[in-house]
């Protein structure tokens, strides 16, 4: 448990740096990650009056309850002026559940999280947020603070938890900042008695202790928890996961501190997005509804245990990486020319994101392998991961002489290629693909930005892939550039918890 | 897709209508699926069946007018088509609403009567967009909201963020008692004070000639008074150490926590005393020139109230420690739950507190670094 404070005092100081950078890119990360709050300071309309004029009030003639729902839907600064526009409307201020939003309340308000704050600002924000705590009677429907140094005042937070508790709020995302950052002091439990929270999100903070915590502590109506830069401990989760029936969506983000293996027993879950997080192993044990498994950006060295048990409805799984994960079946791994037996596969994938190094042999030897794992897959992305020193020559022939892989043969209908340079290792598995491919209808290969000259040379290349293809069936070839710079994709969680649409054709075109 | 399988159902000339009413008498003829995309008129039509021909037409609510009507089937005939993405949907939402105010404020209303939730959330927003970032006047301009506040109500908000009546009766109430436990000390440090003098007075001679220093006269004095005055044993002694942090202490700021921490420190110490730890409170509120109605029903709500705090004080449950409560004030807070005086209405900070029982009672007394006071209680 100690583990925490140590951590940052025995580093070093080029460690600590490091530290530091890696936190500061998980919480611009974050910022960049999270929901927007559903009330916003710049979206304004213009108003359009009747021409007839007329100067009728039709607007405090609507029933009360409009009135309540107008005023939820203002900022907080504007909700307290509909105090003061007339008599009809000096009460509904004080009963409409407002949006809390403490970004709102910098000067000049603005919706976007800033990435600096002002350590004066800071405080008359965190001020104006325990003042706003204490006057407003009624229920508040979200509070979103993300604009103050939480750790420079700690009880202060506590109280905004027992008045957020007391307030019945449905949302709260409590988004600390560094620095100060006391990584070693438990949140206050309050959460716990939070009975109508629907979504949770925590960063830089050390999850309460759930230990001491009664029997009937519980998330009973938690949909969607996002845990990031959250130092928690594995059993911390799994009581989390075990006292949330409804809980849909779970994101862990920067998860930089402690050890986690997680285990997915929840009968309720659907999608789980792991970015940016050191996790040692991930066990999907019993979670019938899961839909979606996301994990992307390992940031440490070390390997993560995938290990898929009891998901009959998982649909979406990437970025599996062979050089980072494990994928394990049972308590087999599966390695380079494992053949895979039924009980080792996922048969409900059906859009699968790997990333691969072709520069290096091993990775590229475990392909078949994986991708046998999952027999049904219909669209597959392959991201091209650069390495730093080539090790030894790629095996060119490896490819020509691969047995068939069933998803590759009968069930892949799209392939969509990130990151194309054109080299030989790349050209190879691209020839595989191509011929074996039987049923392929869509051929995407997004090309490195600023890799080629012209587009024309980019063409070229590839098209030598169906220079041997006999066949007759042909399948849509597009080739595209892509304007982000390496490994550059912005991730929010909505994108990835969104169920009508694929999170990983995402390609942003120059 | 939608549109074949409904060909396959319903063929193009056995579409079935619907036929509505609006208060005025008009009544007009809407395709079937569009109508029952409003779940009001689906209830009527699944309830008492009406509809399905002119002489039987669903009477809609009253609030619901022609042109709202035809404005409302406009966006059912949009939505209901399923095969629509989000990005579309959003786009004819953002036309939609724009249409002027008046409009606008009708749309709402005809949609919370046919209880189409979607429409009514477009609609409010759309008007908390007209709204927000506008100043009071501009939106009453905008509105034509009649400006019907004096300008004494107009500026509380301004000046008292607590503009709760409630709230600043209480406040009242608590400077009151305040002001009269304040009264009653200095009552009694006047007392200490003419007898402190004398014995001073005599003990200085006393010290002086026995060569010890003034600081020292009161102890000795405190010695003589044991073994001589047995009657105000108890009080002398320890009004004799507190009296000069007293007078500090009438003077009311901040500064007194280092004094009102030796006071509670001390031994002998009267239940007046202890409470006696800070009042950081503008003075100016204390005069708030009540009659002796209000007095009575003040002091009732004051003997109400702490009722009420002495039962939560009995069944609080686990509150998040203070970090940085200072050790008088724990003290203070102990010497509360055990006194259950009526002077026990010290402010400490205790933050907020819920009794699930017995519904929301819910205080917070604060104080802050700069001793502001966020008093906030409901009781209910």
């Amino acid at each position: 448990m100690a583990s925490q404070v140590d951590m940052f005092d025995c580093l070093n100081g080029g460690e600590r740096q490091e530290l530091g950078a890696h936190m500061s890119y998980a919480l611009s990360n974050i910022h960049r990650a999270l929901p927007c709050p559903a009330v916003s300071v710049a979206r304004r309309l213009c108003f359009l009056s009747d021409s007839d004029g007329g100067g009728v009030d039709r607007l405090s003639g609507l029933p009360a309850a409009l009135l309540i729902n107008i005023v939820s839907r203002l900022p907080i600064k504007d909700a307290a002026r509909t105090a003061v526009l007339s008599r009809r409307w000096r009460p509904v201020w004080r009963s409409a559940p407002l949006v809390l939003c403490d970004s709102h309340l910098l000067r000049p308000g603005q919706d976007k999280i800033p990435g600096y704050v002002d350590r004066a600002d800071s405080d008359a924000v965190a001020a104006a947020v325990s003042r706003i705590l204490a006057a407003h009677h009624g229920p508040l429907r979200s509070a979103f603070l993300a604009c103050t140094y939480m750790d420079r005042d700690r009880p202060r937070v506590a109280r905004w938890l027992q008045h957020l508790a007391i307030k019945g709020v449905s949302e709260l995302f409590l988004i600390n900042r560094p620095w100060p950052l006391h990584l070693d002091k438990h949140l206050p439990s309050t959460f716990f008695s939070m009975a109508t929270l629907t979504r949770l999100y925590l960063a830089f903070w050390r999850f309460p202790d759930t230990d001491g915590l009664p029997r009937g502590a519980a998330f009973p109506s938690l949909r969607e928890l996002g845990l990031c830069s959250v130092s928690i401990e594995t059993r911390d989760l799994d009581f989390i996961l075990a006292r949330s029936p409804v809980l849909q969506n779970l994101c862990l983000e920067g998860h930089l501190f402690t050890k986690l293996r997680l285990r997915l027993v929840s009968h309720s879950l659907r999608c789980v997005q792991i970015h940016f997080s050191n996790i040692e192993s991930i066990a999907v044990v019993d979670a019938p509804l899961l839909e979606r498994l996301i994990l992307k950006d390992m940031p440490l060295a070390g390997s993560c245990r995938i290990n898929v048990g009891n998901a009959p409805l998982l649909r979406l799984f990437g970025y599996i990486n062979p050089a980072k994960h494990v994928l394990q079946f049972g308590n087999t791994n599966v390695k380079a020319g494992t053949l895979v037996n039924a009980g080792a596969m996922v048969p409900a994938v059906k859009i699968l994101a790997l990333e691969v190094c072709f520069g290096v042999r091993k990775n590229v030897k475990m392909l078949p392998s994986f991708l046998g794992c999952f027999p049904n897959v219909e669209r597959l992305h392959i991201h091209r991961k650069r390495i730093d020193q080539p090790t030894g020559r790629p095996n060119l022939k490896f490819w020509q002489e691969a047995g068939d892989v069933e998803c590759v043969k009968s069930h892949i209908k799209m392939l969509v290629y990130h990151d194309f340079r054109g080299e030989k290792s790349e050209l190879a598995f691209l020839k595989f693909f191509v011929e074996r491919a039987q049923i392929l209808e869509r051929l995407v290969i997004v090309c490195a930005n600023g890799c080629f000259n012209s587009m024309a040379e980019a063409n070229s290349k590839v098209k030598t892939l169906f220079a041997g293809k006999k066949d007759t069936k042909c399948c849509a070839l597009q080739v595209v550039e892509s304007a982000l710079g390496e490994g550059g994709i912005p991730w929010n969680y909505q994108r990835g918890s969104d169920f009508s649409h694929d999170p990983f054709a995402f390609i942003v075109q120059t | 897709m939608s549109e074949s399988e409904l060909a396959v159902i319903k063929p193009e000339a056995l579409k079935t209508y619907i036929w509505l009413q609006c208060f005025d008498g008009s009544i007009q003829q809407v395709e079937e699926e569009v109508a029952l995309f409003c779940p009001w008129i689906y209830r009527e039509i699944m309830k008492n069946g009406t509809g399905s021909s002119k002489n039987h037409a669903i009477v809609l609510p009253e609030r619901v007018n022609p042109a709202s009507l035809s404005l409302i089937l406009d966006y059912c005939r949009f939505h209901q088509v399923t095969g629509r993405s989000n990005k579309e949907r959003k786009s004819f939402d953002e036309k939609f609403v724009r249409i002027d105010t008046e409009k606008l404020c009708k749309l709402a209303s005809a949609a919370l009567g046919l209880q189409l939730r979607p429409l009514v959330d477009l609609t409010c927003g759309a008007l908390a967009r007209i709204i927000g970032g506008k100043t009071p006047d501009e939106v009453r301009d905008i509105f034509h909201l009649p400006d019907d506040l004096t300008e004494e109500e107009k500026l509380e908000p301004l000046k008292n963020i607590n503009d709760d009546p409630t709230i600043r009766l209480l406040n009242r109430l608590y400077a009151k008692k305040r002001k009269e436990l304040q009264e009653r000390q200095k009552l009694k440090d006047v007392q200490t004070e003419k007898e402190q003098k004398d014995e001073r007075s005599l003990d200085e001679l006393l010290c002086f000639i026995n060569g010890d220093g003034g600081s020292r006269g009161g102890k000795a004095a405190k010695n003589k008074k044991k073994n001589k005055r047995r009657k105000d044993q108890a009080k002398n002694p320890a009004k004799a150490n507190a009296e000069p942090a007293n007078k500090e202490g009438a003077a009311c700021v901040v500064q007194c926590k280092a004094d009102n921490g030796n006071i509670s420190r001390l031994p002998h110490q009267s239940p007046d005393l202890q409470d006696d730890i800070e009042y950081p409170f503008d003075e100016a509120d204390l005069d708030d020139g009540l009659d002796p109605a209000m007095r009575e029903e003040i002091d009732r709500e004051v003997a109400d109230f702490e009722m009420k705090l002495n039962l939560v004080w009995g069944e609080r449950m686990l509150l998040e420690q203070e970090q940085r409560v200072e050790s008088h004030v724990n003290k203070a807070k102990v010497q509360l739950t055990g006194a259950a005086a009526p002077d026990a209405l010290a402010y400490e900070f205790f933050s907020c507190v819920q009794l699930r029982e017995k519904g929301l009672i819910y205080a917070v007394f604060s104080r802050g670094t700069k001793g502001e006071i966020y008093t906030v209680a409901i009781s209910c």
